[in-house]
């Protein structure tokens, strides 16, 4: 994860993708020879996702929805990429390919390779169904093997959440409603870093020698009315316990108490000593700890399926008999039996680590938002909340689908810049989908336009904007209603987006192209390097036609 | 674009629109939510006005209380008042500064202002909308119509296209099916869809096909007031183009005036010829388009248009990022109700709501940052400063009372 | 953009009709695809089609029955069972070579169509089942019995009462709870409180409740089938005006109705045109489940010992089901086994519960096709 802080846009050098990422043959349809590199071992260099030449179909009562065909591109550790196109262009079906939650029936990812650092995420498809074709009714009959389908969405586990995670388009119907902010938050967290978070709790130290002298410094620093030096001497605090969420919660305590911070002791020590854990506690989460740890053994074989690419059944087996073991020995005491007092101290661990993350977004009360619930939030609130949800397991790359179109413009402008500045402070890579430039022009650094199940160019922000190469892209940049230009007459695409069952031939878009050729109709143009990272899929750039 | 009081098709004054919450065991009455709180603004002859904010401004409650789909709580609007009467309501309306018109909020009118009230309600049984009745209402109806945000729902899904067009001619009995159905060929021929597009149902075609023939039914009636709600805030960008070029162009032919209630400020930019900013249901700032884009005085409007992105990377702007959520419309704050997000708020703010006032020639603001009006020697009277705050005589000491139009 | 391949021109000569202009190709014809679109999203469901079929089946042994021997209606009514000894028309019938039931019986080859399988038996104890369809004697040994006439003639009534019911209430119910929906405040307050009053009263109780009344008030009138129809359409529109008024709250809030008054519709024609058409969905599926619980009821009120029926030979399924019933256990109670000859005629019980489980299962398994065909959501 890039830490350093990112120079801006308009600073940082134009590399030029490394060439061998995009398929430069006139049959885009081909597979892909697949480099050794990437399944033997690590990522090509710093390229987190690789998308190639994927399909997805829906099969419907119409006829099969060619949603996508044949999309390509890569995402690069740390950058923000931009997947624009309007409704109907499939960006959403590229992001739910990618992290395979397309709905089986009645979809399918039909072909294609999802790198995700060196993992092929797709591994095991052509096992998933069997298609025939139907002579007398030239329908595709699609047999689908769902034992192999769950095997595949349980490989993909693995990478949800810890590799891969993502926020959605409706803030307010994304969260379950009957448990609070900081019950869902805890559910990520113990999901993906559970090994690490019950590790932490057990190694503490709450009788260190450092710790009384910590206190005492953190009530004087109360006293001084510095919310900045109040937070360092928490950190300390929670520093020399061993467990920094006895830091935030100490800053949380401590907080607004300016004129009598002496009369909070009680509730620091409190809050240090709940890392005290009894025989019984310990028991637990010791406990705790051996399940979350096979779960977490679990995901890395299924990791290594995916990298290596077969399938590790004594692995497998070891694992799955362990955990059955573990589970006839853990019983369930009740809520406010023995578990629950047992139980007690992982819920307050991973309540300020909910905090924590709530921070990390910027929300001014973030103890008041975890404790009360999603209906209690506005829409820009739980927007944050779902970043902070979707960056608990701190992913390598984050999908974020069309966030910001459910809100109203201040509140986007708020979200927008939390997002520009988790761009410095984090440094994830971001798949942004949306269908407003603008929010593109703001975030991104590097844009990918598609059009109705293909990308038709793909490069720098500056590079799309200031000089976009496909007349869709030119179509799409003249259409809007400019702030600085007013007067300027808004040029409309002539026609509408095709039906996906019956696709044009060729270029999908030559029905609406105003510079369309005959060799448009009958060949798909195959994605030309442009220079300058600017690559663009359109006849004009490429072959006997091409302009200079 | 006409200023004055020529051509004006709709003037809308201190239109007021609360809901009543309920609650407790007998479901009594404890509270308002206040959608609407007093909105005032001109609408002329082939002119589009566009009503800005954000949701739970009350923007789209206003639109459907100007059509009186929603009966209002309190306020007129007039439908093609001539000449004469818009100045007798300038006066009227001026005169009346401070003092609530119309039983407002309960409150019983000042002894002096009965006269004026008096005169008032006699131009209102004859102009205003909310009191027609009867064949009026239903040639009314005709008059003045709505286009809506989604295309989707919009449209009845169990009814032809055919059919769906044909209603408003149906309800209003006009002519014999067949001279209908031609009738109905010819509107979507004039908003761009092949006529053979009669015989399909509407989950058959795209948004902004949807959007075309929500478009000719509006337009079936021949009326002359549309009111578009976010009429594209549910389709794509190119769609948008197709759909705004369409509106112009029937504006031109068909002398329309439109009223296009959107949060885009670019888009309605593009399309209005004067704008209104709402903001929890009251108004913030009016002015005519360039006036409002180059020089906007409410710090509302300011961050609005801040807060727009910019399809240009290059474009280095100044941020004003608001802190906070919108508050409820059941509980605004006292006094100005952005005081809680303003970032130049005053300590009078909170007190005190500011009227509206005329700052400029035609640029309409309420906030306490422009506590003076234009007099009366510059241009036109203020057309709206009646204040909503009870102390708005005492606030406005420019332009309050105007002196009777000469 | 439908994707048959076929083209409908029934649309071509409409529009000539109209003087609009024509397509050189003709259109498919929009409401057609929609059925069959529905068509198809039921055929793939099996359990939808077994239910369909068992129910064709069903219609089709009701419209036979007409063609059953048996002349008027009187002798509809009591064809079912005949009687020994009177001269009513009805024709008895017994397979040559067995002992003829009673005077007045022709003996016929064993070919015979008047001989319906399968063999089937009310006799008392001790005689055992008698060759196919012959006839039988009932307890008092005055009226003969033929279980399987008596099920198809039984036929036509079950489903006609099921479906005058059910299309009457779903009717009462479309009315009632689209005004109440619609209108909401008062109206929908005092039609809402009846409906529960209605719903409150559990259905076999109020049936019983209003057939005891009728008979007890108008003395004509008990056994009439039409009080019993208006029985259960009592017991019955309540759940159809729940139903349609929840759709209708729903489909009020849909901008076309917002749009239809802004162009001044009013109240009745947007209830009529564009609230009830979009409410009927789940009323079709109500329906298809009602048709099977109505026969049920019936039987439910003869076994509880009411007497609905015009006589009680009367050939409906529930009152055949509940006569063997009580014949049989009577005569297992009180005849003693003799040696040797203690059948249980269990198939007298049997068949036609069976036959009454058959359609009321056959109609739910449709109703429910019915339902994932017709919800817009659940299709592909």
């Amino acid at each position: 994860m890039a830490t350093e802080a990112m120079p801006a846009p308009s600073q940082r050098p134009i590399v030029a993708p490394p060439l061998e990422s995009f398929p430069l043959s006139t049959e885009p349809l081909a597979a892909p020879a697949p480099s050794e590199a990437t399944t033997i071992s690590g990522s090509i260099g710093n390229v987190v996702l690789d998308v190639r030449n994927l399909r997805t179909y829906f099969f419907t009562y119409d006829g099969v929805v060619k949603a996508l065909d044949g999309v390509t591109f890569n995402v690069r550790r740390g950058e923000t990429v931009g997947l624009v196109g309007e409704t109907g262009c499939g960006k959403s079906v590229t992001a739910f390919s990618v992290t395979k939650l397309i709905a089986d029936p009645p979809g399918r990812i039909m072909d294609g390779t999802i790198l995700f650092k060196g993992v092929n995420l797709l591994w095991g498809l052509e096992k998933e169904a069997i298609y025939r074709t139907d002579k007398k009714s030239n329908r595709i009959k699609v047999t689908r093997k769902y034992r192999r389908i769950k095997q595949g969405q349980d490989r993909m586990n693995a990478v949800r959440g810890g590799g891969i995670s993502m926020i959605f388009q409706e803030p307010t119907s994304a969260m379950n409603p009957i448990f609070s902010v900081s019950n869902q938050i805890s559910e990520a967290l113990l999901l993906h870093r559970g090994p690490l978070i019950v590790k932490a709790l057990l190694e503490a130290t709450p009788n260190a020698p450092g710790v009384r002298p910590a206190i005492d410094h953190a009530i004087e620093v109360a006293r001084s009315n510095d919310g900045k030096q109040l937070r360092i001497a928490c950190e300390e605090l929670g520093r020399a316990t061993n467990l920094p969420s006895v830091g935030t919660q100490a800053y949380y305590i401590l907080r607004g108490n300016w004129s009598n911070p002496e009369k909070k002791r009680p509730e620091l020590l409190d809050a240090v000593h709940r890392a005290r854990l009894s025989g019984l506690q310990r028991n637990f989460l010791r406990r705790e700890l051996h399940r979350l740890a096979l779960l977490q053994e679990l995901k890395d074989v299924y990791l290594s399926e995916m990298r290596h690419g077969r399938v590790e059944n004594a692995a497998h087996r070891s694992i799955s008999r362990r955990i059955t073991g573990l589970r006839a020995r853990t019983f369930y005491f009740g809520i406010w039996g023995v578990r629950g007092r047992v139980n007690h101290p992982l819920v307050e661990e991973t309540f300020w680590l909910t905090v924590k993350a709530l921070e990390g977004v910027t929300i001014a009360n973030p103890v008041q938002v975890a404790r009360g619930y999603p209906h209690e939030l506005s829409g820009g609130m739980l927007q944050r909340v779902m970043i902070a949800m979707a960056l608990s397991a701190e992913p390598e790359l984050l999908i974020a689908d069309e966030p910001t179109t459910a809100l109203d413009v201040t509140i986007q402008a708020q979200i927008l810049e939390l997002m520009r500045e988790l761009k410095t402070r984090v440094g994830t890579a971001v798949l942004l989908i949306t269908h407003d430039l603008g929010v593109i022009a703001e975030v991104a650094d590097r844009v990918c336009v598609m059009y109705a199940g293909n990308i038709v160019e793909i490069g720098p922000v500056h590079g799309i904007f200031k000089e976009p190469l496909h007349p869709y892209t030119q179509g799409l940049l003249s259409s809007i209603p400019r702030m600085d230009d007013p007067t300027k007459k808004l040029e409309s695409i002539p026609g509408s987006v095709p039906n996906l069952i019956y696709p044009p031939s060729g270029c999908r878009f030559h029905p609406r192209c105003p510079q369309a050729m005959p060799i448009c109709k009958e060949t798909r143009p195959p994605m030309t390097v442009e220079g300058g990272g600017h690559v663009v899929a359109c006849h004009l750039y490429h072959g006997p036609v091409a302009k200079g | 674009m006409d200023n004055g009081s020529k051509d004006v098709l709709l003037s809308v004054r201190n239109l007021r629109k609360h809901f009543p919450i309920r609650g407790g065991i007998f479901s009594s009455h404890i509270g308002d939510v206040r959608a609407v709180d007093g909105i005032s603004f001109d609408i002329h002859k082939s002119e589009t006005v566009g009503l800005v904010g954000e949701s739970g401004c009350g923007k789209t409650t206003a639109g459907r209380v100007i059509l009186r789909l929603i009966e209002p709580t309190s306020g007129h609007t007039y439908y093609r008042p001539s000449p004469e009467v818009m100045e007798r309501l300038k006066v009227l309306y001026g005169a009346l500064d401070g003092t609530p018109a119309d039983g407002e909020e309960g409150r019983k009118p000042s002894p002096n202002s009965v006269e004026a009230l008096k005169e008032l309600d006699g131009i209102a049984n004859k102009y205003s909308i909310y009191r027609m009745s009867g064949k009026r209402l239903q040639a009314l109806r005709g008059k003045l119509q709505i286009v809506f945000q989604d295309p989707f729902s919009s449209l009845s899904p169990r009814l032809l296209v055919r059919d769906i067009v044909a209603e408003p001619l149906e309800i209003h009995h006009m002519g014999t099916r067949a001279e209908r159905y031609k009738r109905v060929a010819e509107l979507l021929q004039a908003v761009g869809l092949n006529p053979d597009h009669l015989w399909r149902f509407p989950h058959e075609f795209s948004g902004g096909q949807r959007q075309r023939i929500g478009i000719a039914r509006a337009l079936a009636l021949r009326p002359d007031f549309i009111v578009l709600d976010e009429p594209t805030s549910a389709l794509d960008v190119s769609v948008q183009a197709q759909i705004l070029n369409i509106l112009k162009r029937l504006q031109v032919e068909q002398e329309l005036s439109y009223l296009f209630i959107s949060h885009h400020l670019s888009v309605v930019r593009a399309v209005s010829h004067r704008v209104v900013v709402m903001y929890l249901g009251k108004m913030a700032e009016s002015a005519p388009t360039e006036e409002l884009f180059n020089r906007p005085l409410h710090p509302y409007t300011q961050a609005l248009l801040a807060a727009i992105p910019i399809p240009d990377p290059d474009h280095h702007r100044e941020r004003i990022i608001l802190s906070g959520d919108v508050p409820s419309p059941a509980a605004p704050p006292p006094g100005c109700c952005f005081h809680t997000r303003c970032p130049v708020v005053m300590p009078i703010c909170s007190k005190v709501d500011p009227p509206l006032l005329e700052v400029r020639p035609d640029h309409i603001v309420a906030c306490h940052l422009y506590p003076k009006a234009i007099g009366p020697g510059d241009s036109a009277l203020p057309m709206a400063s009646v204040g909503s705050s009870p102390l708005g005589s005492m606030t406005s000491p420019g332009g309050a009372s105007a002196p009777p139009a000469s | 953009m439908s994707g048959s391949s076929k083209d409908e021109t029934g649309a071509t000569q409409e529009k000539a009709r109209w003087g609009l202009p024509t397509l050189s190709k003709g259109r498919p014809n929009p409401q057609l695809a929609q059925l069959k679109r529905t068509l198809y999203f039921l055929r793939r469901n099996t359990l939808a089609i077994v239910g369909l079929g068992i129910l064709i089946f069903f219609v089709c042994v009701a419209l036979s029955s007409f063609f059953y021997p048996g002349s008027n209606l009187q002798m509809t009514q009591l064809c079912g069972t005949y009687p020994a000894n009177t001269n009513t028309g009805c024709i008895c019938t017994y397979p040559q070579g067995s002992v003829s039931p009673g005077p007045g019986c022709y003996a016929v080859s064993a070919n015979d169509p008047s001989l319906v399988p399968p063999t089937v038996s009310l006799s008392p104890f001790g005689l055992g089942p008698l060759p196919l369809g012959s006839l039988t004697v009932d307890a008092s040994g005055l009226y003969f019995f033929n279980l399987m006439a008596g099920l198809i003639k039984g036929a036509p009534w079950s489903l006609g009462i099921a479906t005058s019911v059910v299309v009457s209430g779903s009717m009462i119910g479309l009315f009632l709870g689209s005004i109440a929906g619609y209108q909401g405040g008062k109206t929908d307050e005092v039609i809402m409180r009846i409906t529960d009053v209605f719903l409150a009263i559990p259905g076999l109780l109020l049936l019983m409740v209003i057939l005891a009344t009728a008979g007890a008030l108008f003395h004509g009138l008990s056994g009439h089938l039409g009080i019993l129809i208006l029985a259960f359409i009592a017991t019955d529109w309540p759940i159809y005006t729940r139903i349609v008024r929840s759709q209708v709250l729903v489909t009020r809030e849909q901008k076309f109705v917002e749009a239809a008054k802004a162009s001044g519709a009013r109240a009745g024609r947007i209830i009529r045109k564009h609230i009830v058409p979009n409410s009927l969905y789940p009323v079709f599926v109500q329906m298809s489940l009602d048709i099977g619980t109505v026969p049920l009821g019936l039987a439910a009120l003869v076994f509880l010992g009411f007497n609905i029926y015009p006589s009680q030979y009367f050939p409906e399924w529930g009152l055949i089901t509940a006569k063997s019933v009580s014949e049989t256990f009577i005569k297992s109670i009180l005849t003693l086994c003799q040696v040797g000859n203690c059948i249980f005629p269990w198939w007298q019980i049997f068949i036609p519960g069976i036959t009454l489980f058959l359609f009321a299962i056959s109609v739910n398994f449709l109703s429910d096709g019915l339902r994932d065909a017709l919800d817009p959501r659940l299709r592909r």
